[in-house]
C-alpha cells in the first residue's frame, strides 16, 4: 500500500519508515502539514498515518500571529482527517503520543480511542498511539488496527 | 579536537547572498566543515544559521539533534524571531548580526556554540 506518514517527530518518522517498507509498503514522510495535503493532492495515497499535535506552520498567518503561533504545538490531526478524507485516503488513522495528563488535546484524545469513525466515506481511528519499547510509535500496529474489521 | 558541521540557509535578495558567503569563510577558516544539506546520509548538521524562522522550523522537525540558529539583522525582526526559538529550548537559539541588545553577536555567538557541539562530540567518541 501507498501511505502518506505525518509527524514532527524525526525518531518516530524514521521509525515508521522502517516500519512499513518492512511489512512490505511504500511510505512517503513528511514532517509538515501543508506539504502533506499538497503532496495528496497531487498524488493517491490509500493509508495516512498521522500525528495529532504538531507545530504550527506559516500558512496565511501575519506578522502578529506568526509570533503568537509559529512553532506552537496545534492540534492539527482533525482538520487533517477533515481534508485528507475529502482529498480521497480511504483510511485515516491519527496517533499521538503526548500523555492525556500534559495536554488537553490529548485528553480528550480518551473520546475517540479505540474506536472507529466514517469521515468522508473514509475510515477514521483517532487514538493514543501504540509504543515500541525504543519509544518510538509503533506504526505497524497502528497500521494493523486500521486495516482490522 | 572534533570537527563540528556546518550547514548555512540564509535567505537573500542579493544574487551572490553576501552574508551566508562571509560567513561560510569565516567558519570554515575557524574550523568548521560546511554541508551542502541539514542531512546527509546518517549525519545531520551540528549547526544550522538560518535567518527564516519558518525555515527553523522545518529544520527542527528534520533533525533530531541538530542546535538551529535564527540570526536577524534587523530589531524588527528579533520578536519573531525570539519567540519561535522559545518554543524549542535546547534546540533553537537567535542573536543578531549587531544587536546591541545581545550580550554578543554573531560571530562570537557561533564559535562558542560550536566549541560547544565539538566538546560534546568529543565526549561522545
Amino acid at each position: 500500500m501507498k501511505i502518506l506518514l505525518l509527524d514532527d517527530s524525526p525518531k518516530h518518522r524514521k521509525a515508521g519508515v522502517k516500519q512499513l517498507q518492512e511489512l512490505g509498503h511504500e511510505v512517503v514522510a513528511l514532517c509538515e502539514y501543508v506539504e502533506a495535503c499538497k503532496l495528496a493532492s497531487e498524488q493517491p495515497f490509500e493509508v495516512a498515518l498521522l500525528d495529532l499535535l504538531m507545530p504550527a506552520e506559516q500558512l496565511q498567518l501575519g506578522p502578529d500571529a506568526r509570533k503568537e503561533w509559529l512553532g506552537r504545538e496545534i492540534s492539527v490531526g482533525f482538520p487533517m482527517v477533515l481534508e485528507l478524507s475529502r482529498l480521497g485516503i480511504k483510511k485515516i488513522a491519527v496517533a499521538t503520543d503526548t500523555n492525556h495528563h500534559s495536554h488537553p488535546m490529548s485528553a480528550i484524545v480518551d473520546w475517540f480511542d479505540g474506536k472507529v469513525h466514517s469521515v468522508n466515506g473514509a475510515k477514521v481511528m483517532i487514538g493514543h498511539s501504540p509504543m515500541q519499547s525504543d519509544g518510538t510509535k509503533d506504526w505497524g500496529k497502528l497500521l494493523a488496527s486500521l486495516l482490522a474489521e | 579536537m572534533q570537527k563540528v558541521n556546518l550547514f548555512l540557509s540564509i535567505d537573500s535578495r542579493e544574487k551572490n547572498n553576501p552574508i551566508q558567503m562571509a560567513l561560510h569563510q569565516v567558519m570554515t577558516h575557524l574550523g568548521c566543515d560546511a554541508m551542502e544539506q541539514v542531512v546527509q546520509g546518517d549525519m545531520e548538521a551540528d549547526i544550522v544559521v538560518t535567518n527564516d524562522t519558518a525555515t527553523a522550523l522545518r529544520l527542527v522537525k528534520e533533525t533530531e539533534k541538530t542546535a538551529i540558529v535564527i540570526m536577524y539583522l534587523y530589531p524588527k525582526e528579533r520578536e519573531e524571531a525570539k519567540a519561535v526559538a522559545e518554543r524549542f529550548p535546547g534546540r533553537m537559539s537567535t542573536v543578531g548580526i549587531c544587536d546591541p541588545n545581545d550580550d554578543m553577536s554573531l560571530v562570537p555567538f557561533l564559535l562558542r556554540l560550536a566549541a560547544q557541539k565539538a566538546k560534546e562530540k568529543e565526549v561522545k567518541v
